[in-house]
């Protein structure tokens, strides 16, 4: 009898268990399938020339996810390079997802902006690992990959220039003020400017503390000193084949057929490539005579990132939208109709993306890139100089003391 | 009155002071439920509620230094350890804030929500710091250090102080209520205790009247009794302890006795195993003679043949010599006709030596004979020539018959020197084989003889030394089964002592027990 007792009370007990199982379990699908009641309200910052495939890649999104929730996505134009500066003016305000440069990361992390990514391991296997690299800190994933381009090589017309011209910045100057065009450089940028000190033996970078620089660029000893690069601007700059322009510039230079020439990124390749049809091309940069010899162009590499605000009020679908963003599928689309070279491994191992001249390009120049690293003083001071130098030096100060002012302005704690 | 019995007499008063008791009790439970009420809403409420203030106060003091700490941060390592300290401290703080609710009351709430309110600006403040802070925007980061981030730290901490006093005024409220509970239950106390000790007084007089008076005389009874029984018990002690005494020295005679059987039993297992171990021996000794009179047969055996074999031998090589002599003999003999070449080859020198005579005259002849002879003188020089040439070879055939003949002699000679040593040392060498064939033959039948006998000698000792081990055997069983007799006696007559020490032990017990009455009964002496 007691046996009988014991073995119903068991069997009640297990009954008890096994229906509270089920209730959880049941509870949890229940959660995981109940769509979001409230409205999704994400913002979305972009480079402007983004826009449509942007628009795209939402449009794909909110189809993907739709049933789960009632999205609300806004885009809206923000340069990447600028992405920084805008996020931290009110970060809370600030959009859910944004695009920017690698270089931003360590300041985003600082302010907090950025939480280390969700389940990082299978980002970091679908991605190229110099562009998981940078975007980490610490070997901490804080933003996805979005493009492993960011950098820059030359894009030439066909029609005027010869195989032969285009490894010479002096002779395609020629070139272009024989025909009244112009070859375009943007120097409003130290992003640029690095090119014309990167392989002179004149050294910047930043210094372990991860903030400030240390500059050479100012140097009065070695074979090529600071004034023989100021010098050689000085002349570029007086050069009627030349001009510096910005992004906008240049293309609009390329589409009215002003500009035959110029130092760009990938991000310009459809449109620089519609413009000049079969005339179209891309190759590394050129050398430059400075100090009386031919110096080759160097150039800051770079990633451009997908990030998600630590503060965005739907973080959970900010993250499945950046995931979406960056995804192999979207890097391809973003390929086509941008040229934007592409992180994620089986986009960057595509026939598509391996035959783009573009990308061609910017891999023969790689060899003399180098991962921008740079503390924030570095861009101001880099502007001031070089927009005296394109001025014609008004003031009539040495170049000497021009470069040390940018020197001390760069290297300022 | 006198119509209740004991039972009854004894209960009622017992169960009226055990009502009086029960509920004094719940009147003292229900006071210390109210003490402790008040106690914990002062310990877990107020107290509590002040020292998570305090926490609170903490927290944001804590956040508000890493805050600083982070502009005047001079890498972006520490920037980033410090946002995450930051963070997680927010979070710690919004756990806090949410837990504290509980405690928030009355008028408390309007003050919670402006701590609330404060704390939500103060972390947007924050948010603008860190981010002018990692921007190195180091005078806008001071600036909202100064300023919102400053502000809404001093709006919290006021917060918290006026929350701070509210709690102590109602602590202080608290304990005024927890003194008035304490006096109420110690009155209540205090009458528990007066209406107990009256019925306790009442519980006395009852109990001595009508329980201890009888009881007294129970036991003068029982006192009684168990003496009796003390006494009794003792004789049967003592009796048992002589019987215990003579059961122990039988059992120790018969231990020896075990023990010096089972010695002896010892000692004949041992010969016996000796005298095993000797049957053994005998036993292989025979089987070892049997063996080599077996291999003395097979020596006859072989001696025999061996010597067979070498008369046959001796008869063979006999037979064979004379037939090679006799051979030898007849071809010497044969050989010796080679001595009539010598005699031929003389008689062809003679006729040679007569035929140039006879050239000589034919050619003398021939020179007297003139022109008709010189023919003739022609045939008469070649018959001189033939003859020279004639003489010449037989004289050759004379120097090689010379050789010949030699070689002859010298083989004839050489032949009879092999039919002697065949005969004399070959033969002579077999015969004296054959005699020593005899002589092996003569010794394996010797000994043959004597293993023979040594064989039947060894078969008797073995016989004899079976029947000496079985005879030890039967002894050595028939000692076994005295040394178990024995020892079965010893056994029963220790169980016997043994039986009789727990008789004894028993005894003993049954004089602690009555003892033990004793004591006890003792106790109620005094009733």
């Amino acid at each position: 009898m007691k046996r009988k007792i014991r073995l119903w009370l068991s069997l009640f007990l297990l009954a008890i268990l096994m229906s509270g199982c089920q209730k959880s379990d049941s509870k949890l699908l229940e959660e995981e399938q109940k769509p979001d009641s409230d409205t999704v309200n994400l913002t979305v910052w972009g480079a402007e020339e983004d826009e449509e495939l942007l628009s795209q890649i939402i449009d794909g999104f909110q189809s993907e996810y739709s049933g789960q929730a009632e999205f609300s996505i806004t885009y809206m134009p923000q340069s990447e390079s600028k992405c920084m500066d805008a996020l931290m003016a009110d970060l809370e305000q600030g959009a859910d997802v944004f695009a920017f440069a690698d270089d931003q990361l360590n300041a985003l992390v600082a302010a907090g902006a950025l939480e280390p990514v969700e389940n990082p391991e299978s980002f970091k296997q679908s991605n190229l690992p110099e562009a998981v690299l940078a975007a980490s800190v610490n070997d901490t994933l804080y933003a996805l990959p979005l493009t492993a381009d960011n950098g820059y090589f030359l894009y030439y017309n066909k029609q005027y220039f010869s195989e032969e011209d285009i490894a010479s910045f002096d002779r395609m100057q020629d070139i272009a003020a024989e025909h009244g065009k112009k070859v375009s450089m943007e120097w409003s940028s130290g992003w640029y400017v690095y090119s014309l000190f990167g392989n002179t033996g004149l050294t910047v970078g930043l210094n372990d503390d991860g903030i400030t620089n240390y500059c050479t660029w100012n140097s009065t000893e070695g074979e090529i000193k600071g004034t023989d690069v100021a010098q050689a601007m000085t002349a570029m700059a007086g050069h009627p084949g030349f001009i510096s322009t910005d992004d906008a510039g240049f293309l609009e230079g390329v589409k009215n057929d002003t500009i035959i020439a110029g130092i760009n990124g990938v991000w310009n390749a459809v449109a620089v490539e519609e413009a000049w049809g079969s005339n179209f091309g891309a190759v590394k940069l050129p050398s430059y005579t400075c100090a009386g010899r031919e110096v080759q162009m160097a150039s800051f590499s770079g990633y451009k990132l997908i990030g998600v605000n630590a503060y965005s009020k739907h973080r959970k679908w900010a993250a499945r939208l950046a995931e979406w963003i960056a995804n192999e599928k979207n890097q391809k689309l973003r390929f086509q109709m941008r040229g934007q070279g592409p992180s994620n491994r089986n986009a960057a191992s595509s026939e598509e993306v391996q035959n783009s001249p573009a990308i061609a390009a910017l891999l023969e120049q790689a060899e003399y890139s180098c991962l921008q690293r740079i503390g924030g003083n570095f861009w101001e001071p880099v502007s001031v100089f070089t927009a005296n130098i394109l001025e014609g030096n008004p003031a009539g100060e040495s170049l000497q003391e021009q470069l040390d002012t940018m020197v001390e302005g760069i290297t300022a704690p | 009155m006198k119509n209740i019995s004991l039972k009854q007499r004894l209960i009622i008063p017992i169960a009226l002071l055990g009502i009086v008791a029960f509920l004094s009790n719940i009147l003292s439970v229900i006071n210390i439920h109210n003490v402790n009420a008040n106690a914990s809403n002062i310990a877990d409420n107020y107290m509590d509620s002040k020292s998570r203030l305090a926490e609170i106060c903490q927290a944001s003091m804590n956040i508000h230094k890493m805050a600083l700490s982070h502009i005047v941060a001079t890498d972006y390592d520490t920037m980033i350890t410090l946002v995450q300290q930051i963070k997680e401290e927010e979070r710690l703080l919004d756990d806090m804030l949410a837990e504290y609710k509980k405690h928030v009351e009355g008028e408390d709430k309007k003050q919670y929500e402006s701590l609330l309110a404060n704390y939500d600006s103060f972390k947007h403040a924050l948010v603008h710091l860190v981010c002018a802070s990692a921007g190195h925007k180091t005078q806008d980061a001071y600036g909202f250090a100064n300023g919102d981030v400053a502000s809404y730290a001093s709006a919290m901490e006021a917060d918290i102080d006026a929350m701070n006093v509210s709690i102590s005024e109602q602590t202080s409220d608290a304990r005024k209520r927890l003194s008035a509970v304490y006096f109420i239950s110690l009155a209540v106390g205090v009458a528990a205790v007066a209406a107990c000790a009256l019925l306790v007084f009442a519980d006395l007089k009852l109990i001595t009247k009508y329980v201890v008076i009888p009881v007294k005389s129970i036991l003068k009874t029982i006192q009684d009794s168990s003496g009796r029984i003390n006494h009794m018990t003792g004789e049967v002690l003592e009796k048992t302890q002589d019987s215990k005494g003579s059961a122990a020295g039988l059992s120790a005679l018969a231990h020896e006795l075990s023990a010096t059987i089972q010695k002896v039993a010892g000692n004949v297992a041992v010969i016996n195993e000796n005298t095993k171990s000797v049957r053994e021996d005998v036993h292989n000794i025979a089987e070892e003679c049997s063996a080599i009179t077996d291999y003395t047969v097979h020596m006859d055996a072989r001696a025999d043949a061996m010597q067979q074999s070498a008369q046959k031998s001796v008869e063979i090589t006999g037979a064979k010599a004379e037939e090679i002599l006799h051979s030898l003999n007849d071809a010497i003999e044969k050989s010796r006709r080679v001595d009539q070449i010598k005699n031929l080859t003389g008689e062809i020198l003679a006729i040679s030596q007569q035929t140039r005579l006879i050239a000589l005259n034919a050619s003398v002849e021939a020179a007297n004979a003139g022109t008709a002879g010189k023919g003739f003188a022609v045939v008469a020089r070649e018959v001189r020539e033939l003859a020279n040439s004639s003489r010449e070879t037989a004289n050759r055939i004379q120097s090689i018959n010379e050789g010949v003949t030699s070689a002859v002699y010298n083989l004839s000679e050489n032949a009879q020197n092999l039919i002697d040593y065949m005969s004399q040392s070959v033969l002579t060498e077999f015969q004296a084989f054959v005699q020593s064939g005899s002589q092996y033959k003569e010794d394996a039948a010797c000994i043959r003889r004597f293993m023979d006998g040594f064989y039947e000698r060894t078969e008797c000792l073995k016989s004899s030394v079976s029947g000496i081990a079985d005879s030890i055997g039967a002894i050595t069983k028939a000692i076994d089964e005295g040394a178990s007799g024995i020892t079965g006696v010893a056994g029963n007559t220790k169980n016997l002592a043994s039986d009789m020490e727990d008789i004894a032990q028993r005894m003993g017990v049954n004089q602690e027990v009555v003892e033990q009455l004793e004591k006890e009964t003792v106790v109620f002496d005094n009733l």
